[in-house]
């Protein structure tokens, strides 16, 4: 597969008073095309401000300071606005958390979906509404004329958040930016829009990249999944991989606290919170929650290193730790 | 595009319109204005006298059933007067209302969305403009640009537009955080289509509560301009000038002269008023989940 997204060494910072939130810090990270890669991590992880980061949306005060990214080939830095413009929900799309309130309620969805088509591919307003009621029914909602007639307040959460994803592929993108597609579902209604997200991915050959803090709904689709801790991808691996062999301490916490059913086990909370973003330590950032943590953890950042093919780590001591789970 | 502006304002009027049937005194208002509107537009048809046309031998009648609301000194009929002046009320009051809900609401629109350095200036603009007695500056404004029917709807106009601003910017800061304006901008819309079709019809409840208000305001700017003698000039009907002209009238007895002029004017200001309150109480806080 190759390469459809390239970000190295991106950096992100938010000026508040106190300082820069080191929000995202030197993060690099391949997406190939037709792949769907996890983005997980806990709450202010910098997961959702890499996303806004590659549609070149931060707003002050947030800044990108360093990095770049590389989509298609082509430098999105780059880009002028008016080029970059044509790139956001034409070429790469996104699917926000909270569907509810990124519809706009004085639209009708439908209108909502055919403006964008006329927007990006030109369609005429009556082409525009066909290929709307197509997108509809490809997600699978029920009666598409009449729902496409409807104010966002009329649907149900699941409902909006297909109508969001009929939105975000209308326009057929190469890369979907899903961000917490499901939080804020129920379960059976979240499975559902995975397998959608997962199918029409596979129908149309999008690159799909999922944020999520959920473990559970990465080892529903994901192909790869990167584990991000307060702004560091601190590994990344294929999902099964990253599953059975984690090698970082922070992932080897994450994956012991999935709760399961098949075993007895207590489970184990991760100890301590993610670090002030503000002015932070020069080392790991994950050193003062980890258990291996060493001297040299406190004052130097850990590379990223190959722990196996495909797999990638950034910790000095995953080796020595390397069997014990 | 106007289209659609149409057809997502209209569905916002349409909810309006049923909520406001629900409350009997706002419902009652509008039905006076519609009234008073009907009459002005068919005044020809509704009036029983021309407005003008003189008659030496009832002058200074009292109400009786041939002139319901009196004569004045050159026997003209003063009923048909009112309604007469009607035409010019509501014409002014409405123009100038509505040029200051464009001007102000899109100039809000801009500032609130782009922020900046421009939006601190017409900040300060507007505080300024708002710390002057609203009035005094529409005296100004007439008594420069000179009083004709348009300069004084123009002259009303400016001294709303720092209210609609301001009202529109604050709602634009709020809108612009909104999630649906992330996802509109993360759709590559440009800015212009973001503020003029996303976030502007979201503006539009409040807006049309403060124009119903300000309408009722307009009025009475302007038929006080008239009194003082710096708006409409007789011998036009209007009803700022005839209680003008009756008020000299009151120490010789002729009190209809006054009273019923000064009486359109309140009901009309008072109709306005009920209505925008009312709309007030529909729109806040239970609309906002249903639209």
């Amino acid at each position: 597969m190759t390469e459809l997204l390239n970000i190295s060494d991106l950096t992100v910072h938010f000026q508040i008073n106190q300082g820069a939130i080191e929000a995202v810090d030197h993060i690099n990270l391949t997406i190939r095309r037709g792949e769907v890669l996890g983005l997980v991590g806990e709450s202010g992880s910098g997961k959702s401000v890499t996303s806004f980061a590659i549609l070149r949306l931060i707003r002050p005060p947030g800044r990108v300071v360093s990095g770049n990214v590389q989509f298609d080939g082509v430098d999105l830095g780059s880009l002028t606005e008016e080029e970059m413009r044509r790139i956001r929900g034409a070429k790469i799309a996104m699917v926000s958390q909270s569907p509810r309130t990124a519809l706009n309620p004085v639209l009708t969805v439908g209108k909502q979906i055919s403006r964008l088509l006329m927007l990006h591919a030109g369609l005429s307003a009556r082409e525009a509404e066909k290929r709307m009621l197509e997108m509809l029914r490809l997600v699978r909602i029920p009666a598409p004329e009449k729902r496409a007639n409807q104010y966002p307040h009329q649907l149900s959460g699941g409902m909006c958040q297909r109508v969001m994803i009929a939105m975000a592929l209308a326009t057929s993108p190469e890369l979907l930016l899903a961000d917490e597609p499901t939080t804020g579902l129920d379960v059976s209604i979240a499975a559902k829009i995975l397998d959608l997200l997962r199918e029409l991915s596979a129908r149309t050959g999008a690159a799909i990249m999922l944020v999520t803090h959920d473990l559970g709904v990465v080892a529903e689709i994901c192909d790869r999944v990167a584990v991000m801790h307060a702004g560091q991808v601190v590994e990344c691996a294929p999902m099964r991989e990253l599953f059975h062999n984690p090698a970082h301490p922070y992932t080897k916490a994450l994956v012991r606290s999935i709760p399961r059913v098949d075993r007895d086990v207590v489970l184990e909370p991760i100890p301590g919170s993610v670090p002030s973003l503000v002015n932070p330590p020069p080392g790991c950032r994950y050193a003062g929650r980890c258990e291996w943590v060493s001297d040299r953890c406190r004052v130097s950042r850990p590379p990223l290193v190959e722990a196996a093919p495909g797999h990638v780590v950034a910790c000095y001591g995953f080796e020595e730790h390397r069997d014990a789970n | 595009m106007s289209e659609s502006l149409f057809v997502s304002s209209s569905t916002a009027l349409t909810l309006m319109w049923q909520r406001l049937k629900q409350n009997p005194l706002s419902f009652a208002a509008l039905c006076v204005i519609v009234l008073i509107a009907t009459a002005a537009i068919f005044a020809p048809l509704v009036a029983p006298y021309a407005p003008d046309a003189t008659d030496a031998t009832a002058a200074l009648e009292s109400p009786s059933w041939r002139h319901p609301l009196g004569t004045d000194e050159y026997g003209r009929d003063q009923l048909s007067r009112i309604i007469f002046a009607a035409r010019v009320d509501l014409v002014v009051a409405f123009a100038a209302t509505l040029i200051a809900v464009t001007i102000g609401g899109l100039l809000g629109a801009i500032l609130g969305y782009s922020r900046g350095w421009a939006d601190m200036v017409a900040m300060r603009a507007v505080d300024a403009l708002m710390a002057f007695p609203a009035f005094v500056l529409a005296m100004g404004i007439t008594a420069g640009l000179g009083n004709s029917t348009t300069n004084v709807a123009i002259a009303i106009s400016i001294t709303q537009i720092p209210a609609y601003l301001r009202l529109t910017r604050g709602e634009m800061l709020r809108l612009r955080e909104m999630e649906y304006a992330d996802a509109a901008r993360t759709v590559g819309n440009p800015t212009w289509r973001i503020v003029l079709i996303h976030l502007l019809p979201n503006c539009l409840p409040p807006l049309i509560v403060q124009a119903t208000l300000a309408t009722g305001f307009a009025l009475l700017t302007m038929a006080s301009l008239s009194f003082i003698g710096l708006g409409i000039q007789p011998p036009q009907s209007e009803w700022g000038v005839m209680a003008a002209e009756g008020a000299s009238q009151i120490v010789t007895g002729e009190w209809w002269l006054f009273l019923f002029p000064g009486l359109a004017i309140m009901i009309s200001v008072l109709a306005f008023n009920l209505v925008g309150d009312g709309l007030r109480d529909l729109l806040d806080p239970r609309m906002r989940g249903v639209r």
